[in-house]
């Protein structure tokens, strides 16, 4: 798609309303710096993409904040960018974006709202459509790892640079995604290790243990060989285990009794926990309570039994004599016999709900009956938790004398643990009676009949404290986890150096602790063939990336480079991208080469090598070739200030660029403050029939811009002449004169009207429709208008010619005189 | 040229799949597969989470 216009108001450097309409070819603009020429690229970039580059690639975004917003525009307006979209079946689409107070885009098309763009997708895979002079900077003068990100941006491999950013984010910081439990594991086995490597007598075992996975059988064979030496001989192989543990509890007991016993809950023992309480939290809502209070309705409806019964005799009776009343003789009429039946049928319909009532009934005894044996299997479950633990407490003064002073702070954990457990403990079993007696006397107001709203509601409140202190419970005993276990490896240890069986515990360790230690061998492989993976994914995306950079783009950015590249200075230029390689030949991760060549010589870098003009001009080719790779959505090209720092070979050199750049179908919209080159590129493309704008001043409203003809009618006119008048012209030729001589009545009509009427008229606005009303509105005789409305008759309103034009000698010249006849007209205007 | 482009622009499930073709290793597929979610980040990472919570209660 091509750019038709823009309309920019509050936005960066414009204050009031501003529009710009663009060539579909050629659009030149030339500003002072400051005057607000990047306003326009950026007001573009922020429609597209809700962000500017410059904003995108801050490094503090802090500073850029409330940026967008031009600082006159009055509180009450909206600051808003919209511009129109042509496709190539020439259908406009109005892209209007409002800038909301919290600086996001508020998108419309067509006026209507819209979440994103249509192509939103298509817009997000193409390269972006600008060529900036600090992107250039940003993609050459850089880190390698940045260079690296700014070329895949370039590539529209966003998508597989974040891929490799986010692999080696978690081959190199795995630590934070292993588990808890898999770390304790680790832990576990890593002090075991470092136990082992402490008893000379086991040093076979160490030996085989740090071989590592494949040293595993021979680690095994070890500890059994030493576990037989403390073992009388005839002890059995199942029990060799049991033995040892034998031996140094003995040994150890003399010293003392109990452990600290971590009061871990087990995976079984979590889920159960949480299945209970959705059990618990479903007995105090609202169903449950429903369930209970409709009991309280049986009671009401006793009565009602009893008239039932009355009826159903009543009823039995009239079927036999059904005019008469079976209890007094009184004769029945139709309408009272209605009435018996009636309330007969509703007391059944009362009767049915009493035994619904009586089921339900039923139903809660069995459901509060399963609430209690759940809270008791719940209660002991917690509490059995920290039994063991609790039990030392009256050993602490021994624990004390054995760890204290060398292991002060495990004592002290393990004191404050059982303090804070105790508390936990009580408060638990307190809120747990509460519950029974609360459930108990639920219980007897079922099972007698003497249902209470207050007793259920009671019996909720208890409930939903006792879970509150389950879960605290049970936060305060996994906390504590760690540390006990910590305390109970140091209390051992200490033990076993007192006792003197450390080798001993050791081998039992190394038993228990076989499949956690086969495990450890496993989770470390695991985690260390991460390497690897990164070393797959670095070297897969380095042959992307290599793919694209070192095939086409190089040789389009080579072809680029030649047009511009200057032959009168030295000979170091730019030779081709490439991927940095290691010593092996292996692709590095992440670093993009680009070469350089002196005199046939191959140089270290062109970063390091080539001037900052050289600079520019590789990345301005960079843009130009990847914007150029295939089909892109956008079929223009905004170019910001390309030639700063640039010399005049340079300089001229570039606008064969744009003009390479027309021709292969680009819109160009190019800015600028060299004033003398702009009139030099309106000069080199005088053909391509652009539009050319001066941004003439800056105030407080924002750039004054005016539109500047691309050339003057007059010089136009030369030129058709000498075409018409060269026998030898050729059809292309032809055609030209005859679209500069539709430029030459479009200018003609527009500065007569001007002239006359004093209202300017955009040129490149006019068709042949508008040129006759302005025409005949200027008096022209109406001979003359309808010659010069002839001139557009071969291009439709679009100033396209139909598919089967042909050029026509005589046509044109015939319109070449009418063109003549108009500046005439005009000219004696002038003079009148 | 153009089916270049299309390569270079292709989905990140088209480069997955490649690199999942390159790849022998079970435990480096499943989190690269693991990339393919929502949340690509947080979904390679609860993988490997997965993985070494695997080995961890497997029974021998």
């Amino acid at each position: 798609m091509k750019i038709k216009n823009i309309t920019i108001q509050g936005f960066r450097g414009f204050n009031e309303e501003r529009n710009i309409d663009f060539h579909d070819r050629l659009t030149l603009i030339y500003a002072p710096n400051s005057y607000g020429k990047t306003s326009i690229s950026e007001a573009f970039e922020w429609l597209l993409y809700g962000i500017t580059s410059k904003v995108e690639k801050a490094d503090s975004k802090e500073e850029y904040k409330g940026s967008y917003r031009n600082c006159h525009l009055p509180e009450s307006l909206t600051p808003f960018v919209k511009a129109t979209f042509v496709d190539d079946n020439e259908n406009e689409t109005e892209f209007h974006g409002d800038l909301a107070e919290d600086e996001t885009i508020q998108r419309f098309v067509n006026g209507q709202k819209v979440e994103r763009w249509p192509l939103a997708q298509d817009i997000s895979k193409v390269p972006r459509p600008f060529i900036l002079q600090h992107a250039l900077k940003y993609l050459l003068l850089v880190r390698p790892d940045e260079r690296f990100q700014g070329f895949a941006h370039l590539l529209g491999l966003e998508k597989l640079d974040l891929f490799q950013r986010n692999v080696v984010s978690l081959c190199t910081k795995s630590d934070s995604c292993i588990p808890v439990e898999v770390n304790q594991l680790l832990k576990n086995v890593s002090t075991l290790e470092t136990r082992l490597a402490s008893q000379p007598s086991l040093a076979t075992i160490e030996k085989a243990f740090k071989k590592g996975v494949t040293g595993l059988a021979e680690t095994y064979e070890a500890v059994e060989s030493e576990c037989r030496q403390r073992v009388p001989p005839e002890t059995e192989e199942e029990s060799v285990r049991p033995r040892l543990l034998k031996i140094r509890e003995d040994t150890v007991a003399k010293i003392f009794k109990g452990r600290i016993a971590p009061p871990s809950y087990s995976e079984e023992e979590k889920r159960v926990n949480v299945e209970d309480d959705k059990f618990f939290l479903n007995c105090i809502t609202d169903p449950f309570v429903k369930k209970y209070t409709e009991l309280l309705a049986l009671v009401t409806v006793q009565h009602i039994l009893e008239r039932a019964e009355f009826f159903d005799l009543g009823i039995k009776l009239l079927d036999k004599i059904p005019e008469k009343c079976p209890f007094c003789g009184r004769s029945i009429d139709d309408a009272l016999a209605k009435h018996i039946h009636d309330e007969h049928a509703n007391l059944a319909t009362e009767k049915k709900r009493n035994e619904e009532l009586q089921n339900q009934r039923t139903e809660i005894i069995k459901l509060l009956a399963e609430l209690k044996s759940r809270l008791d299997a719940y209660q002991t479950r917690h509490t059995d938790k920290a039994a063991q633990l609790l039990a030392l407490e009256p050993t602490l003064d021994k624990l004390k004398t054995i760890l204290v002073p060398k292991h002060q702070a495990h004592f002290n954990a393990v004191e404050t643990t059982i303090l804070e457990l105790t508390t936990a403990k009580n408060n638990l079993e307190t809120s747990y009676s509460k519950v029974l007696v609360a459930l108990a006397k639920v219980e007897t107001s079922v099972t007698e009949s003497e249902e209470d709203a207050a007793l259920v509601k009671v019996l909720g409140e208890t409930l939903a404290e006792y879970i509150s202190d389950a879960r605290s419970y049970v936060r305060t005993v996994t906390g504590k986890v760690s540390a006990m276990s910590d305390a109970d490896q140091i209390l051992k240890h200490e033990l076993d150096a007192l006792a003197g069986t450390e080798d001993i515990s050791v081998l039992i360790e190394l038993l228990e602790q076989w499949r956690n230690v086969k495990k450890k061998f496993e989770i470390k492989g695991i985690l260390d063939s991460l390497k690897d993976l990164r070393k797959s994914v670095d070297q897969y995306v380095a042959n992307r990336v290599l793919e694209a950079i070192s095939g086409e783009l190089t040789s389009e950015v080579m072809e680029w480079y030649g047009q511009i590249k200057t032959t009168g200075d030295p000979d170091v230029h730019f030779d081709g991208f490439d991927i940095e390689r290691t010593k092996k030949g292996e692709l590095k991760a992440r670093r993009v080469q680009i070469k350089a060549k002196s005199y046939g010589k191959d140089l270290v870098s062109a970063v390091s090598s080539l001037s900052e003009s050289k600079l520019n001009v590789l990345g301005l080719c960079v843009s130009i070739a990847t914007n150029l790779k295939g089909k892109s959505t956008f079929d223009f090209l905004i170019i910001d200030d390309p030639i700063q720092s640039w010399d005049a070979e340079h300089e001229i050199k570039f606008i064969e660029v744009i003009r390479r750049l027309v021709e292969r179908g680009k819109q160009v919209i190019l800015m600028s403050h060299n004033h003398k080159w702009i009139d030099m590129i309106r000069s080199g493309c005088r053909t391509t029939n652009g539009l050319f704008y001066e941004i003439t001043g800056y105030t407080e409203t924002g750039p004054h811009i005016a539109e500047i003809p691309w050339a003057r009618w007059t010089e136009r006119l030369k030129e058709i002449d000498a075409i018409v008048k060269d026998q030898t012209a050729t059809s292309v030729k032809l055609q030209q004169a005859e679209e500069e001589i539709r430029i030459v009545n479009a200018e003609l009509t527009s500065e007569l009207y001007f002239k006359i009427k004093g209202i300017r008229k955009k040129p490149h606005d006019l068709n042949s429709t508008k040129v006759r009303k302005m025409l005949v509105e200027c008096g022209v005789n109406s001979n003359l208008v309808d010659r010069i409305t002839e001139t557009f008759e071969t291009t439709d309103d679009a100033h396209h010619a139909p598919v089967d034009y042909t050029a026509n000698r005589q046509r044109i010249q015939c319109y070449h005189a009418w063109a003549h006849e108009l500046a005439k007209l005009l000219k004696d205007s002038h003079e009148a | 040229m153009n089916n270049k482009v299309t390569s270079q622009h292709s989905s990140r499930e088209e480069y997955l799949d490649e690199l999942l073709a390159e790849l022998s290793e079970p435990v480096h597929k499943r989190l690269i597969q693991a990339y393919r979610g929502n949340d690509p980040v947080q979904s390679m990472e609860s993988e490997l989470g997965k993985i070494l919570m695997e080995v961890l209660n497997r029974e021998d």
